[in-house]
């Protein structure tokens, strides 16, 4: 086993474990901070809007309940990008915009209606409310269900793999099925299992330590509260 | 010959080979039903673990809890797909899929399970052991009618996520509908219009359903409880 490990974890393959590592990132971060954006946009629409609210709201169930990867699929043969990455973000940022929408809806459904008026009365404009008093207020309530989505997201990045973006899972699967160039031996169950064990761990480290940090904040939310 | 992306000669195409649609929506619909089980299963079993006082069952539902979730469905279905056979351990791709989906659905139903459990308020059982229930009948008779109640919304969710999970067979060329979809538009005509469409309408047929029931039952358990506040407040 021992032998085994060191004849896999190479400089070079261990360097491009990291770089995959790093393309996973990557995508979580922009789909993240993409997703809440238009979220924000989508929900804002499905809360306050009418015929508006209606669309959004269409728009957010066809995402709910079709897969992900079916939606990247169809950003790869219909985004007219060049790379295959860019046209893989567009489907998971709006994917998880149509997810986010609904968490940002719970927050601001949680926002007392007075308080529009209230700022209507103080003279500010309904984009001013919603800068300056409603959405701060929402992002904090929500800011626990928000870091359990991007475990998520985490997660979801390894779909990428099957359109070959090369991030940890696709990276992982790829040394995998090479393993025999660097082992000298044909690949062996062995293999897989250090392999993907390794991806394993590296994903449940960050997801795990998000979900700590989950539960704290809901901790401290529900002290707030009371 | 027109090349619009739904062009009607691609969905002439599409028609020509629909047994090949409805078998693999089959093979969705089978491999869900039969993880839905397993999940299910496994889910009451770890949620009793992780909401009774027996320390050591605790600590297994949680570590299975925790591993199942921070880890992301497609690493373990690979894992098992590859470790399987280079072990040389012959199992169908849709027994893999069933197995993969449903541990790793199970770990979220067991949280379900759970929160169903520990929601019901502690004073309740003790109410009922003080009135001469057995701990068993407290459970059967006041904690668990109540407790499927609250979890209804979010099982039926869990539905829906497993259900659209079965696209990760895909990513083991496992002859499921997403798989199917997309191998069938790569092949030859390049029909992707057709095939997406139809594939994307399948599963929201599938899953929307649930979602609905999931939205109204838990916006009428809201103002069950609502009504029943605002009755003990004008008390």
């Amino acid at each position: 086993m021992i032998e085994e490990i060191a004849l896999i974890f190479t400089d070079y393959n261990i360097s491009y474990i990291f770089a995959g590592l790093g393309m996973t990132l990557l995508i979580a971060v922009v789909t993240l901070f993409g997703g809440t954006f238009f979220g924000t946009v989508l929900a804002l629409f499905n809360h306050y809007g009418k015929a508006s609210g209606k669309i959004a709201s269409v728009i957010v169930e066809i995402f709910r309940n079709t897969p992900l990867l079916l939606w990247v699929f169809v950003a790869i043969a219909a985004v007219p990008l060049r790379s295959i990455l860019a046209r893989a973000l567009v489907a998971t940022v709006i994917f998880n915009a149509a997810i986010i929408s609904e968490i940002i809806r719970g927050g601001l459904n949680a926002i007392p209606k007075g308080q529009i008026e209230a700022g209507r009365s103080q003279g500010f404009s309904f984009p001013q409310i919603m800068v300056y008093i409603i959405l701060p207020q929402t992002f904090r309530k929500i800011v626990p269900t928000l870091t359990s989505q991007s475990i998520t997201i985490i997660k979801d990045t390894s779909y990428l793999a099957q359109i070959g973006v090369a991030e940890l899972m696709f990276v992982v699967k790829k040394l995998m099925s090479t393993a025999n160039t660097f082992t000298g031996h044909s690949i062996t169950a062995e293999d897989v299992f250090i392999l993907f064990g390794t991806a394993a761990v590296i994903y449940f480290v960050i997801n795990f330590g998000l979900s700590v940090a989950v539960r704290k904040m809901q901790k401290k939310l529900d002290i707030n509260m009371k | 010959m027109n090349s619009g992306i739904f062009a009607l000669w691609r969905w002439e195409a599409l028609w020509a080979s629909r047994g090949e649609f409805i078998d693999a929506f089959f093979v969705t619909v089978e491999v869900s039903v039969f993880a839905l089980i397993l999940a299910l299963f496994l889910g009451v079993v770890f949620g009793l673990f992780s909401s009774g006082n027996n320390k050591i069952l605790k600590g297994i539902a949680r570590v299975y809890v925790e591993f199942f979730q921070n880890t992301p469905l497609v690493l373990q279905v690979l894992f098992m797909y590859y470790g399987l056979l280079y072990a040389g351990i012959g199992l169908s791709k849709e027994q893999i899929g069933v197995i993969g989906l449903g541990v790793y659905t199970g770990a979220y139903i067991s949280e379900v399970v759970r929160t169903g459990i520990t929601s019901i308020s502690h004073g309740q059982t003790e109410a009922a052991l003080s009135q001469g229930f057995t701990h068993f009948q407290a459970m059967r008779y006041i904690i668990l009618p109540q407790s499927v109640k609250i979890a209804l919304p979010p099982l039926a969710n869990q539905m829906v996520a497993l259900i659209k999970n079965t696209s990760v067979l895909a990513m083991i060329a496992g002859g499921d509908l997403m798989y199917r979809s997309n191998a069938w538009a790569s092949n030859g005509t390049l029909s992707y219009g057709p095939a997406y469409l139809v594939c994307g309408i399948l599963f929201f047929c599938l899953c929307f359903p649930l979602t609905y029931f999931a939205k109204r039952y838990e916006q009428k358990l809201k103002n069950q409880t609502n009504t029943s506040e605002k009755e003990a407040a004008a008390e």
